[in-house]
């Protein structure tokens, strides 16, 4: 299916050279075709853009061109979900919401909850990395990712991994794919090991009149002999806790913290958060307070403290990111533009300093994207 | 004399699986790190020289001599390798087929004509005694490293010593070669232990070297002598149990005295087993425990010392970080291997002083001296004593 | 074929004289590791440093030498083997725990430390390192990062891949990078993520920074005996269907545990049919709910003589018993092999019967030890290699197991490797495209092939190598 249209990337309507020519739309309806398009991209020297929910359509550098997007949107199935080996594989276009509603009837989940929700595709998430605040306990898919299919630009589809929850077979390319940005291929279906729901879920909920206070309660809560599964603090000193467990365990650390009780709703009103204007700063677990300490006063963030991020909405405050992002790299971490208007990214640089082995990366997108034509210019290679 | 490798059974040798859990065990692989100073890497190479499809030569028996013989791999082999039996019968092969050095000569030599004859011995002992006295140590190196040698043991009149309070047990005593002359205190100690503990002590009149040392250094045809002696003497007699308080001849005698099955207990062994009384001391010190190696590996004896020495008031044990692992001493291997004695002394001395312990305790007159000298070295003021002379002092 | 003489020389040079081992004899001590396979190296090079391995490789690069990392040698799948012959390039000597970061929860440590040795270190902090191989006595951690190894608790905690946040590496040209590190979400591809795994074909590692975890504070192991292996299978099944997922759930069955019973003497039920060892940890609370459920659960499948350990002492004795459990197979035959294929879980039942028709089928004992939480078999078929007539046979079962592992869905190796065993089995699983992928990054990494040549894909190429008056004792070279 060619739709000619308006394309629908949001955030990058413009280059930083003027405006783009209205891509191509192309919503392939099997993985086959996918990779035909793609190929068919590449013989003609395309740049071609992946697109699935367009949840992060913010996201890296601005494309230097866009003459075809390729949405998975059509690819939406699960393949085949075994409920009593606690595994799925899905296409890539399914979003996150339809794969939990489906994972739910067997009482199980994907313990995947990134902001910008709803809507995320599931080759969306895989490529961008996003991972929300569940990363606490379970890290973020690249932690259970267990198969991947990509559909490569010489229109080859190559497989990974497998459906079994350990697999030492062969390289681990689901690693190399996972927050590519789509820059070696098009994700086209994954198989991830799934989590029983816990048997108790409790959120609690502390407000504090000081930020310091709310990061020593946040690192009280996080060196509970049972960890909180997630644990989130906000720039109003609001610190979130939640527990998964057995009933006996959970309440005894809810009652050890005296925290006040909240609803689990908070969680989805949480994950809707996605701002115009975003960063995500990620930095050794203890660095994080005292780089996000450093935020210009009035800053609006939320953290994850055990994980060792936090998110800030920057609103057009570039200098503060330029500082900010000095800071977290030189801590060993780094500030990402999780979406900014084209300009902010242009000037702004999406990515920041790239990494000494840059130039192994330059090779590995050589190999399998030798024309450059994987959206230029919106990664680091 | 017999094919090659004749002593080497190949049904013992094809038991290792290769599996390789044994290396970190191996206090010359942890130095080295080398297949070849591993316990695995030797059986494969004896498997070789075995089965004939590797050359005998010179070069590979450097693997064979470095082993110390501690058989720390043969207490974590899941397969059940014999290494302590494979690397006798592989030593005893090497000694037929190795072109004689002049240091092996001799000290197969000092062995036989020292060790075999306890007349001898006890001479030498005497002079070495009298050495030390003159302060003439310096000249002979071997000197250096002995202990501070007191007034050796003596067996008490009528080779029997009585029971303490009522009689319950009549064991017989391995009073040895080398213990009474180097460590007579640890006799001591452990006889008074037995006393107390209701044991009538006998000492087999006659008894000779038990053969532990001709045996680990390939010499099996003395090892075998010996016991043929040895085992008429203490057959002769009646007794419970034969205890021994020094870790080398008890394994030795457990695994090289068939007729003596099931009786020979070594000196924590039995205790734990009888119980000793209250003791009347409080005993306050630190103290770190090393595993003798023939105890805790060829015996098995771990935990017996260990509650021993827990048991005593104010004791307060620490344990170092690998206590399982070889001091180096391994009989005669730090006088014929001084150089990786010395490296693997050096990894036994920083975990001792980690634990900054008063005491460190073993069961074995082997690791005693190792010990010493390695803490006299390095200026170090943790002593080393014999668990018998710990034990004994609460009482 | 031996080194030119200028090439030990450049070596020796490098590492020193008494690290280079060039003596024929000696060279065929190194020819195996725990597989079965072996092929003697050309040179075996003990490096003390990451400058000593860089320098090395870049004169390995220079003359097109094929080097093969090494560490303790406890690979199962011929990692180690050097195959094309070449330079065995052990690490064992870097064996220094560099940095334990008790805030951070950290480590950073040299590739020859022993797996288990980091966690008895961390132990004093508080902390462990989760990934725990069977041979975690001997292993190292670079070997674990190259393996990408697994182990007994990896079904709760991941496998170690999930506990590598950066490594120094060394690739094929000699230069020296840092691929991750400990902040999450790093810029660019995931090198780090690519390399742990690469079985020493990509790089050679020279540091890893692993994540280190708290010791749980409470920790309640049971052993189950069941009739036969098929309602411990199920079992298996039932606990997690139960919304439960202990740190580690293991079977053994009949033939293992007598074997294991024989050296350990942990009161293992020898007359079981098979045996699940389950393990749960986390606070109390949660320790002593998730068993009552497991209780219930393995009750209700025919487990009997549930024994629960009571002191950390029967603990450690029930997991000895558990992972010496290869190793005490020796006492029925000299040797094993075996094949560590995954099956999706509920597929158990179904592939242990075509296991053990196999065996019969082909007149070998099978002894099954396996990670049953995850579906990752073990079945060791036993036998003596000084009966060369049985090999052809052990073969055409060994085969034929890890066929019926993939007709089920499954995967060749959960966590041993492909290495030269199973390098022949990969288009079972993997079509061309999928395996010409794979390639791409070997070779723009490592353009000439130097490292580790001859593993994880298949080689079409590869030549029977004559080994007449060999050693006799490793397997031919050529299996398939």
């Amino acid at each position: 299916m060619v739709v000619k249209g308006p394309h629908e990337l949001g955030g990058f309507a413009v280059s930083s050279r003027g405006p783009l020519i209205a891509p191509v739309v192309e919503k392939p309806a099997t993985a086959e075709e996918l990779a035909r398009r793609l190929h068919e991209a590449a013989e003609s020297r395309s740049a071609v853009i992946p697109v699935g929910g367009g949840r992060a359509g913010g996201m890296g550098g601005p494309p230097l061109r866009c003459d075809v997007e390729l949405h998975t949107t059509n690819l939406d199935r699960v393949l085949e979900h075994s409920q009593a080996d606690m595994v799925v594989s899905v296409e890539a276009g399914i979003t996150l919401e339809a794969l939990q509603a489906e994972l739910g009837k067997a009482g199980q989940f994907l313990p995947l909850d990134p902001f910008n929700s709803p809507g995320h595709t599931i080759g969306g998430l895989l490529a961008t990395g996003w991972a929300g605040p569940l990363r606490q306990r379970f890290g973020s898919a690249r932690d259970f990712l267990i198969g991947i299919r990509v559909a490569l630009p010489d229109g080859h589809l190559a497989s990974a991994g497998g459906r079994v929850v350990k697999n030492v077979s062969g390289y681990d390319l689901m690693k190399l794919h996972f927050g590519a940005m789509g820059s070696l291929g098009v994700i086209v279906a994954a198989s991830f090991k799934v989590f029983p729901r816990p048997l108790h879920d409790i959120t609690v909920e502390k407000t504090n009149d000081s930020i310091e206070d709310a990061w020593d309660a946040a690192g009280r809560a996080l060196d509970l002999p049972l960890a909180p599964s997630a644990l989130e603090l906000f720039s109003d000193g609001r610190v979130l806790a939640r527990f998964f467990g057995s009933p006996d365990a959970v309440n005894r650390m809810v009652a050890e913290l005296g925290w006040k009780a909240a609803g689990s709703s908070l969680w989805a009103e949480h994950s809707r958060r996605g701002p115009e204007s975003w960063a995500r700063i990620s930095v050794p677990r203890n660095a994080l307070r005292g780089i996000v300490s450093g935020l210009p006063e009035g800053a609006q963030w939320w953290a994850s403290p055990g994980a060792g991020i936090a998110h800030w909405s920057f609103g057009d405050r570039l200098e503060d990111v330029r500082t900010a992002r000095a800071a977290a790299e030189s801590a060993q971490g780094s500030l990402v533009l999780m979406a900014a208007p084209a300009g902010v990214a242009g000037e702004l640089g999406a990515w920041g300093t790239p990494p000494p082995t840059l130039e192994v990366m330059r090779r590995i997108k050589r190999a399998f994207d030798p024309d450059g034509i994987l959206n230029p210019g919106r990664f680091v290679v | 004399m017999s094919k090659p490798f004749d002593l080497l059974s190949d049904d013992d040798l094809s038991t290792c699986v290769h599996c390789g859990l044994c290396l970190d065990a191996c206090p010359t692989f942890r130095v080295t790190g080398l297949e070849t100073e591993s316990p695995r890497g030797r059986l494969y190479l004896m498997t070789q020289w075995k089965r004939g499809t590797l050359a005998f030569e010179e070069e590979q028996v450097r693997h064979i001599d470095l082993c110390l013989g501690c058989r720390t791999c043969e207490a974590v082999c899941p397969s059940g390798v014999p290494y302590g039996r494979i690397i006798e019968a592989g030593r005893a092969e090497v000694e037929r087929l190795r072109r004689p050095s002049p240091k092996r000569i001799l000290s197969k030599v000092a062995l036989r004509q020292l060790l075999a004859h306890p007349t001898r011995l006890r001479a030498a002992g005497a002079a070495a005694r009298a050495a030390q006295a003159l302060r003439l140590t310096s000249v002979v190196r071997s000197g250096r490293q002995l202990p501070k040698l007191r007034p050796q043991f003596h067996r008490p009149v009528g080779d029997v010593a009585a029971a303490i309070g009522p009689r319950k047990h009549r064991v017989a005593f391995l009073v040895g070669c080398v213990m009474p002359i180097l460590y007579p205190q640890s006799h001591q100690a452990a006889v008074k232990l037995l006393q107390l503990a209701g044991c009538e002590v006998w000492f087999p009149p006659g008894e000779r070297c038990c053969g532990a040392l001709f045996a680990h250094n390939g010499d099996l045809d003395t090892a075998e002598r010996l016991r043929d002696a040895n085992t008429s003497t203490y057959l002769a007699g009646n007794f419970e149990a034969l205890v021994v308080d020094s870790a080398g001849c008890g394994a030795h005698l457990k695994d090289f005295y068939p007729e003596l099955e099931g009786k020979v207990k070594d000196i924590t062994e039995w205790l734990a087993e009888i119980g000793l009384p209250e003791p009347k001391k409080e005993v306050k010190l630190r103290v770190t425990y090393q595993d003798a190696c023939h105890l805790a590996h060829a015996q098995r004896i771990r935990k017996p010392p260990r509650d021993l020495i827990r048991s005593l008031p104010g004791v307060e044990l620490i344990e170092m970080r690998h206590p399982e692992i070889c001091c180096g001493a391994a009989g005669l291997y730090s006088t014929l291997e001084p150089q990786m004695s010395n490296r693997i002394l050096q990894e036994k001395l920083d975990d001792l002083s980690a634990t900054r312990a008063d005491v460190v305790v073993s069961a074995n007159p082997g690791c005693q001296m190792q010990l010493e000298a390695g803490l006299r070295s390095r200026g170090s003021k943790m002593t080393v004593e014999h668990i018998t002379e710990l034990l004994a002092s609460a009482y | 074929m031996a080194l030119e003489a200028a090439v030990v020389e450049e070596l020796r040079r490098i590492v020193g004289r008494e690290s280079v081992i060039d003596s024929a004899n000696d060279l065929r001590i190194f020819e195996r590791d725990a597989s079965i396979e072996g092929a003697i190296p050309d040179a075996v090079v003990l490096a003390a440093s990451t400058e000593e391995v860089a320098r090395v490789i870049k004169v390995a690069a220079k003359h097109r030498i094929p080097v093969v990392p090494r560490g303790a040698g406890t690979g199962l799948s011929g990692g180690a083997v050097t195959i094309r012959g070449g330079i065995a390039l052990q690490v064992t000597r870097m064996r220094r725990i560099l940095e334990i970061d008790t805030v951070a929860q950290t480590a950073v440590v040299e590739p020859g430390v022993v797996n288990q040795e980091l966690s008895l270190v961390a132990a004093s902090h508080g902390l462990f390192y989760a990934p725990d191989p069977s041979s975690q006595k001997a292993c190292t951690i670079g070997g674990n990062a190259a393996e990408n190894s697994g182990g007994p608790h990896c079904l709760y905690y991941g496998v170690t891949t999930n506990h590598v946040l950066g490594m120094e590496v060394v690739l094929a040209d000699g230069s020296v990078h840092w691929v991750s590190g400990d902040a999450p979400d790093r810029i660019g591809l995931d090198l780090c993520g690519v390399l742990v795994g690469s079985e020493g074909t990509l790089c050679a590692i020279t540091k890893i920074k692993v994540r280190l975890l708290r010791i749980p504070p409470s920790v309640a192991t049971l052993l189950a005996a069941f009739p036969t292996i098929e309602t411990a299978s199920h079992a298996v099944s039932a606990i997690i269907a139960r919304g439960i997922v202990p740190a580690a759930l293991e079977m053994m069955d009949h033939m293992t545990v007598g074997a294991v019973e024989a050296h350990y003497h942990a009161g293992y039920p020898t007359d079981a049919g098979a045996v699940l060892l389950v393990e749960v940890d986390g606070i109390a609370e949660s320790t002593r709910e998730l068993m009552g459920a497991i209780r219930e659960v393995l009750e209700e499948n025919e487990g009997y003589a549930l024994r629960e350990a009571q002191t950390p002492a029967e603990r450690d004795l029930l997991w000895a018993g558990r992972k010496g459990a290869i190793g005490a197979l020796g006492r029925i035959k000299p040797n094993y092999y075996l094949h560590d294929g995954v099956v999706p879980r509920s597929r158990l039942p179904q592939v242990l019967s075509a296991v053990g028709e196999i065996g019969e089928h082909y007149k070998l004992p099978v002894a099954n030890v396996f990670h049953a939480g995850d579906g990752n078999l073990h079945p060791n078929i036993l036998f003596d290699l000084r009966d060369r007539d049985v090999l052809q046979q052990v073969e055409g079962a060994g085969e034929e197991m890890l066929r019926a592992v993939v007709e089920l869905g499954g995967a060749l190796s959960g966590e041993h490797g492909i290495g030269l065993e199973k390098s022949a089995f990969m288009p079972w699983v993997y079509s061309p495209d999928d395996l010409d992928a794979m390639q791409r990054v070997k070779r723009v990494l490592d353009v000439d092939g130097i490292l580790n040549p001859g593993k994880i894909f298949p080689d079409p190429t590869r030549e029977q190598v004559h080994l007449a008056g060999r050693t006799g004792l490793a397997i031919e070279a050529k299996w398939w």
